[in-house]
Parts: C-alpha cells; sequence; structure tokens
C-alpha cells in the first residue's frame, strides 16, 4: 500500500519530467509527438481539477447554507448566480455572439471585474500616501522613479521635456538590470526545486507525511 | 436588453465601489454575484474549449488510438478522490503528473529563457571597440551618402531625413567611437553593474560588511528603481480601468438609459443611509 501511496506518485513525477527534459533536447518527431500529447493532457487535468474547485466551493456554501451561518445568504447569491451563468453557457452553446453568457460577460462580468481591479488603485494610492515618506536614499529612489513612470504615462507629465526619455530610460536600463538579476534567481529557484523533484526530495506535493 | 445591461453594470459597478466607504451588503452581494458569475463563466469555457473539442468530439471520431484520450480524464478523475477521504491518497498520482509535467517543462525553459538568454545579454564586451574593417568605413560612407541625398533632395521630407541620419549615426558608431557608441557602453555597464550588484545583495554566503556591503547598497537601489517603477505601472494600469469605469458610469447616466447611474447611487446611498441609522441605534441600544 505503501508503494501505492509514496512511491507511485514519486515514479509518476521523476517519468514526466525525465521523459520532458529529453524530450527537448531530442528534437525528433516521436519526441514532439510525446510533447503534444502530454500539453494535451496537462490542460484535460486541468480542466479536471476545475471541478474539484467548483466541488470545494459547493461544500462549503452548502455548508454555510445548511448551518445558516451569518451571512449565508450571501452563499445563496453565489451558488444560485453560479448556476444561472452556467444555465446561459449552455443555452448559448458556449459563448455564441448576442447569446445570454456573452450578454452576462458584456453587462456582469467585466464591468465587476475592472471595478474589482479598479479599486485596487485606491488602496495602492491610499497605502502609498502614509508609507511613501522620502526619509532615505532608497526611499526617495523608488518614489522618485514612480512619479517619473506615472508622470510619463499621463499627458500632463509626458508634455515636461525629458520626463518621457527619462522613463523609457529607466524602463530599459536599470529596470531591465535588477529584473534580469531577479529572473537569474527565480530560474535557478526553479530549477533547483525541478532537481529536488527529480531525486524524490521535494515531497510536499503529496500532502501527507505517509 | 441593452438598458438592462445598463442599469445591471451600473448597479454591479456602484455595489463594488461602496466598498470605498466601508465593507457593506451591497458590496457583499456584488463579490459574491462576482465569485459566482467568474467561476460559472470559466466553467462553460473549459466545458466546451476542453471537453467538448479535446476529449468528446476525439471519443466520438475515427482515430484508432481515440481511447488514449480516457487517460488524462481518468487521472484527473483521481483528483476527485479528495473528497472521499479513504482513498484521497489517490489523487497524489494525478499532482504528480501536475508536478512533473510543470518541472519537466520548466527545466529546459527556464534554462533557455532566463538563464541562458539573460546572461549572453548581460557577458558582453564592456568596451565596444570600432570596427575598422574597409567594410565598415564603406557601410558608413554609402549611409552617409544617402544621408546627405536625403537632406538635399527635392522633397525635403523630414521623416526621410531623420530616418537616413538615423542610419548613418548607426553606421558611424560601428566605424568610429561616437557618442551613440559610448552610450550604449554606458548602458551595457550600467545593466552589468545592476545584474551583478542585485545578485550579489540575494548572495547570503558571506556577510555583507566592509567594502562588498557597497555591492549590495547599490543592488538596491536597483531594486528599489524596479519596485518604483513596478509600483508606477501597476498604479497607472488601474487608473485606466478606473477612467473605463467611470465613463461607462457617465455614459449611462444619460436619459437614454432611463438615468442608470443617478437613480441606482441616489437609492444606494438612502439604504447605507438607513442601514447606519438602524445600526446606531442598535449599537446605541447594546451600549444602555
Amino acid at each position: 500500500m505503501l508503494h501505492l501511496k509514496r512511491t507511485v506518485p514519486l515514479a509518476i513525477a521523476f517519468f514526466f519530467v525525465v521523459a520532458l527534459i529529453l524530450q527537448y533536447f531530442v528534437p525528433h518527431p516521436l519526441s514532439e509527438k510525446f510533447l503534444g500529447m502530454t500539453q494535451k493532457w496537462a490542460i484535460i487535468v486541468v480542466y479536471v481539477s476545475l471541478l474539484l474547485g467548483v466541488g470545494s466551493l459547493f461544500q462549503s456554501h452548502l455548508r454555510k447554507i445548511r448551518v445558516q451561518t451569518p451571512g449565508w445568504g450571501y452563499s445563496l447569491v453565489t451558488l444560485s448566480v453560479f448556476g444561472l451563468t452556467v444555465l446561459a453557457g449552455f443555452h448559448s452553446r458556449g459563448n455564441s455572439p448576442g447569446g445570454p453568457l456573452q450578454w452576462t460577460y458584456e453587462f456582469a462580468y467585466s464591468p465587476m471585474s475592472a471595478t474589482m481591479f479598479s479599486l485596487l488603485g485606491f488602496f495602492i494610492a491610499s497605502a502609498a500616501f502614509r508609507a511613501f515618506r522620502a526619509r532615505s536614499v532608497e526611499a526617495t529612489l523608488l518614489l522618485a522613479t514612480a512619479v517619473v513612470i506615472m508622470l510619463a504615462q499621463v499627458p500632463l507629465g509626458a508634455a515636461i521635456p525629458g520626463v518621457g526619455s527619462l522613463s523609457a530610460w529607466i524602463l530599459g536600463v536599470p529596470l531591465t538590470a535588477a529584473k534580469r538579476a531577479l529572473m537569474f534567481g527565480v530560474a535557478l529557484g526553479s530549477i533547483a526545486t525541478a532537481l529536488r523533484i527529480i531525486f524524490g526530495i521535494e515531497r510536499s506535493y503529496l500532502g501527507g507525511t505517509e | 436588453m441593452e438598458i438592462v445591461g445598463a442599469w445591471i453594470a451600473v448597479g454591479l459597478t456602484l455595489f463594488m465601489f461602496s466598498f470605498l466607504y466601508k465593507d457593506n451588503p451591497f458590496y457583499k452581494v456584488g463579490e459574491n454575484l462576482y465569485v459566482g458569475i467568474t467561476i460559472g463563466y470559466f466553467v462553460i469555457q473549459l466545458w466546451y474549449k476542453t471537453w467538448i473539442d479535446k476529449v468528446w468530439d476525439v471519443l466520438t471520431g475515427q482515430a484508432h488510438d481515440r481511447f488514449v484520450i480516457l487517460i488524462p480524464v481518468l487521472i484527473g478523475a483521481l483528483l476527485l478522490t479528495r473528497f472521499v477521504p479513504k482513498i484521497a491518497w489517490m489523487s497524489r498520482w494525478a499532482f504528480a503528473f501536475v508536478i512533473g509535467y510543470g518541472a519537466g517543462l520548466a527545466i529546459p525553459a527556464t534554462l533557455t529563457t532566463s538563464v541562458v538568454i539573460q546572461a549572453q545579454a548581460t557577458a558582453k564586451p564592456l568596451v565596444t571597440m570600432p570596427d575598422r574593417s574597409p567594410g565598415a568605413a564603406k557601410a558608413t560612407e554609402n549611409a552617409k551618402a544617402a544621408y546627405d541625398k536625403a537632406k538635399e533632395g527635392a522633397a525635403k521630407e523630414d521623416e526621410k531625413i531623420r530616418a537616413a541620419r538615423y542610419r548613418y549615426e548607426q553606421s558611424r558608431s560601428v566605424s568610429e567611437y561616437t557618442f551613440l557608441t559610448a552610450y550604449r557602453d554606458f548602458t551595457t555597464i550600467v545593466i552589468f553593474v545592476g545584474v551583478f550588484c542585485v545578485l550579489f545583495y540575494f548572495f547570503f554566503s558571506i556577510e555583507h560588511r566592509g567594502p562588498v556591503r557597497a555591492f549590495s547598497r547599490v543592488g538596491i537601489l536597483f531594486l528599489m528603481i524596479y519596485f518604483g517603477a513596478s509600483y508606477g505601472n501597476t498604479v497607472m494600469g488601474r487608473l485606466s480601468l478606473l477612467y473605463g469605469r467611470v465613463l461607462d458610469l457617465k455614459d449611462y447616466s444619460r436619459q437614454m438609459y432611463g438615468f442608470a447611474t443617478p437613480v441606482i447611487l441616489v437609492l444606494m446611498i438612502a439604504v447605507l443611509a438607513a442601514l447606519h441609522v438602524k445600526n446606531k441605534g442598535k449599537d446605541e441600544g447594546h451600549a444602555a
């Protein structure tokens, strides 16, 4: 049983890591076919994993409705709207133009999505107002860079001579340098994690200690 | 239908914006509607684009190996065993596939794009030596001739002159050490120093004190520029979304949409004020 619980998943992970690495270095039609097949498989597995998420959402909201915890009405809203959207989707057979799902996307999903993200603008700005104090060289640099980048993106700032060029230089030179160094770090971290998976050292994805 | 859509869009937008006042029932309703619609929308998208296109159509097709497609379905189905505690361990096989697939793709891809290509772009000669070959000199001469011709041309189009000048300056910066060459070298040096110092800042094997501290300090300065620029870009991105919402609210406040924005706004303010009064009364009652 322990083999099924521990050895088999480790072997599956090992097989796919090694096979996909080999595939990259051996560009044979067979390996290309293997890559295409695995990519298709991954998309399907991810789709089914969405059902796991939906199931979990249902479990959590149904529990709230059953126990009638404070605010259970909101759970009812979530589940009803989810059901209505899915019905609208089946009625439209996907997202056919002019169908109810496209209408829902245009008049409900899209405005709410944009509003939700634009709300963050207020909170970032208010947090910055409280946190951005030019107390040190580092803080001043951060503040000045943010101001230049923001100014360059509005007509008033772009009209100030030099702001556009300075912003372009910041984005093209120092930003590239810092981003590149961070990319090195992230890449080396990812490779190290992948190697840990290959050698079976990284087992946190198995979930348990068994 | 468009008028109904306008009222719904305005209502939902204002529900979400009401959070700027405080957490309130309108926002909570909006938030839960958002979750429900988003998940429902993506379930439908994936149903048609993944399940129908990639599984159902293949299974009902004529290909002799069509049943192979059931393997990922089976692997995916193993994830659902998470809901049955006794056999939940079977989901590990599916997770192992996802992790193995991700890691297998990540190693060669990140090695190429994030390490090799980035290192190549960084490890360049810090000083450019002019190319003294006859070919480079000839190219510069030709570019200069073209530039002179553009200047003296009858049409005297600014754009053409600028393009010819640009080509001449580029060509000259290869065959001679010009201001442009010096600028390029300066850029290369700044990037090299930046990458080195930021990497050094994250290098914890030696203590950052004494002369080596200078490197990590310079690294911090580069990181601050990065964070500042990221912050600026994020704020401007959010603000552009805000412009869009404000413009929609303005559009929908017109008569042809039944004054949706002002009507809903007034109703919401009235309800929020009533709730405030009610809650205040309750609080006072509790205090007494």
